[in-house]
């Protein structure tokens, strides 16, 4: 517990100085205002779940992207790497820790959209299945833990985490179906569509927000879990191999 | 940006800066000129063709595409004018990014020179990003190109033409703004990707990209025309409706290039007022 509270201390300490890590925080409840008033537009009440989770989904995955992607990079740069891989501490052990505290603090993003919704549309968000809708979240964000973990070590491998991070964020929205369901896609896209998490995610939630019983839940979660760990264990098979190599090599400092 | 141990140079000559309004003009295109070639190269190690290509190119298609399927699910028609807002849309996301590139001058320790020379660093910082128009250019007609006919938009070679002219005119415009931002942005270079990305959302929802400007009510429709994108982005719809230019596309076009050059002499001046302030107090990084 006191090694979690470590490195949730240290996580929150770089994401409120770094005021470049806020920019989901910025740019989420805009998009919401987007989401909202194209809803209200097109006269579509039946669409304002899609409209209420996309910003969400978005900035989660954003955050992901750039702050918890960035984790093991940006130690490197600031010459924190060295010193914590010689502590005793397991190193994924600490990464996942600063990953999962990222996760959390993005959850802020969700109380903004909330709050856009009934300050400026006057829509008060309604879940209609809240007891499925908080275990398909949690899900979700664990899931966004092994894929962040998975992104990190991909980052710190491959040395060109902006190329990733500018590359990847809006195809993976739509092929994880944040707005439009994935079933609703062009067809070549779907198959693609369904090995993204999010789209299993996004998919639940919304169903979990509609009045109508959410169907075949069992097998639907165990494919986010299943995507969710599959990025976990990626991930910490990649980060593994990336410190043999460096420890090997002797390069852990070098960029 | 002259070596002066390079032979081909006349030292005999006169100075190059010279005297009269039109040499100051040629100094400051001449340094305007190395400026770009400068962001040109910058963008060479951002980017390899391949990255573009299959990074940066991809994304942007997705992004697009993005908003087409939204539009497709929210009904007929839809599809269509959101594809063609956010397709123009990529000029101002192209041209805001100089709000960030703007501080790569401060990062690479480069901007106490440019302050000490006797070159306006206007000219130079506003010449330095210039290469994000181009490129929004080529994003923006390559989802025209692909995208159109999926949206169920099907363009003349003249409407084409006059778009892909327009496309420019906004770049241009937006690129105002972007500098307007990027000279702020030296001050809090910490904050240049948040107020970058943030005004292009804001962009998206007062400018017609994604819904009529009016839609927000009568305050924001009002704003909206004092901002890059939208004329231009109007002056495009309308192109793409009768298939060619018109007059009234040309009075939205003249709006969007007065809107844009308010907002770069803004810029401008900015950076005037930044540059005069590092010289008198000596602090020549633009900091607080």
């Amino acid at each position: 517990m006191s090694l979690f509270v470590a490195a949730a201390r240290l996580q929150i300490g770089q994401i409120f100085s770094d005021r470049d890590y806020t920019i989901e925080l910025v740019r989420a409840p805009l998009l919401a205002v987007v989401f909202l008033a194209l809803v209200r537009q097109a006269d579509r009440p039946d669409l304002l779940a899609n409209a209420l989770l996309a910003p969400i989904l978005m900035a989660l995955f954003g955050m992901a992207l750039s702050i918890s992607g960035e984790i093991v990079d940006a130690d490197r740069w600031m010459g924190l790497l060295e010193p914590t891989i010689a502590t005793p501490v397991p190193f994924p052990r600490l990464v996942l820790h600063r990953i999962v505290t990222t996760t959390l603090v993005s959850l802020i993003i969700a109380v903004e959209v909330c709050l856009v919704s009934i300050a400026g549309f006057g829509i008060v968000p309604v879940v209609h299945h809240p007891w499925m809708f908080a275990v398909v979240a949690v899900l979700t964000l664990a899931a966004m833990v092994g894929w962040s973990l998975l992104m990190s070590a991909l980052f710190v491998a491959t040395r060109t985490a902006r190329t990733f991070q500018n590359t990847l964020s809006y195809p993976f929205m739509l092929l994880g179906g944040v707005f439009v369901p994935v079933d609703q896609l062009p067809g070549w896209m779907q198959p693609v569509g369904r090995l993204v998490f999010l789209s299993w995610s996004s998919d639940l939630l919304r169903d979990a927000m509609a009045a109508p019983p959410v169907t075949s839940v069992a097998a639907r979660t165990g494919m986010v879990v299943l995507l969710g760990a599959a990025g976990l264990g990626l991930g910490l098979l990649l980060l593994r191999r990336v410190l043999r190599r460096v420890r090997a090599t002797g390069t852990l400092g070098l960029r | 940006m002259i070596d002066v141990a390079d032979p081909r140079v006349d030292t005999a000559t006169p100075s190059l800066v010279g005297s009269g309004p039109l040499a100051a003009v040629k100094a400051g295109a001449r340094a305007m000129w190395w400026a770009s070639r400068t962001g040109l190269a910058d963008f060479s190690i951002i980017f390899t063709v391949w990255t573009w290509l299959f990074g940066w190119g991809l994304r942007i298609l997705a992004q697009v595409l993005f908003y087409l399927v939204i539009g497709s699910l929210l009904g007929p028609g839809q599809g269509e004018y959101l594809m063609i807002g956010n397709t123009v849309c990529l000029m101002a996301v192209h041209s805001l990014l100089a709000s960030a590139s703007l501080t790569w001058e401060r990062q690479n320790g480069t901007l106490p020179l440019l302050v000490a020379s006797p070159t306006p660093p206007a000219l130079v910082l506003i010449g330095r990003s210039l290469f994000w128009i181009p490129d929004g250019l080529v994003c923006a007609m390559a989802a025209f190109v692909i995208l159109g006919p999926v949206a169920g938009v099907h363009f003349t070679a003249a409407a084409l033409g006059w778009t892909a002219l327009l496309l420019v005119l906004t770049g241009v415009s937006c690129y105002g703004l972007g500098c307007f931002l990027g000279s702020l942005m030296l001050v809090v270079p910490d904050l240049r990707n948040v107020v970058g990305n943030g005004m292009v959302t804001v962009l998206m929802i007062l400018c017609g990209v994604n819904f009529p400007p009016a839609t927000l009510g009568p305050v924001a429709h009002a704003v909206s025309a004092y901002l890059p994108l939208t004329h231009g982005l109007t002056a495009i719809r309308m192109t793409l409706d009768a298939g060619g230019a018109s007059a009234a596309v040309g009075r939205q076009a003249l709006l969007e290039i007065a809107v844009g050059s308010v907002w770069l002499v803004l810029a401008v001046v900015a950076l005037q007022v930044l540059a005069r302030r590092s010289r008198r107090d000596g602090r020549a990084l633009f900091q607080q």
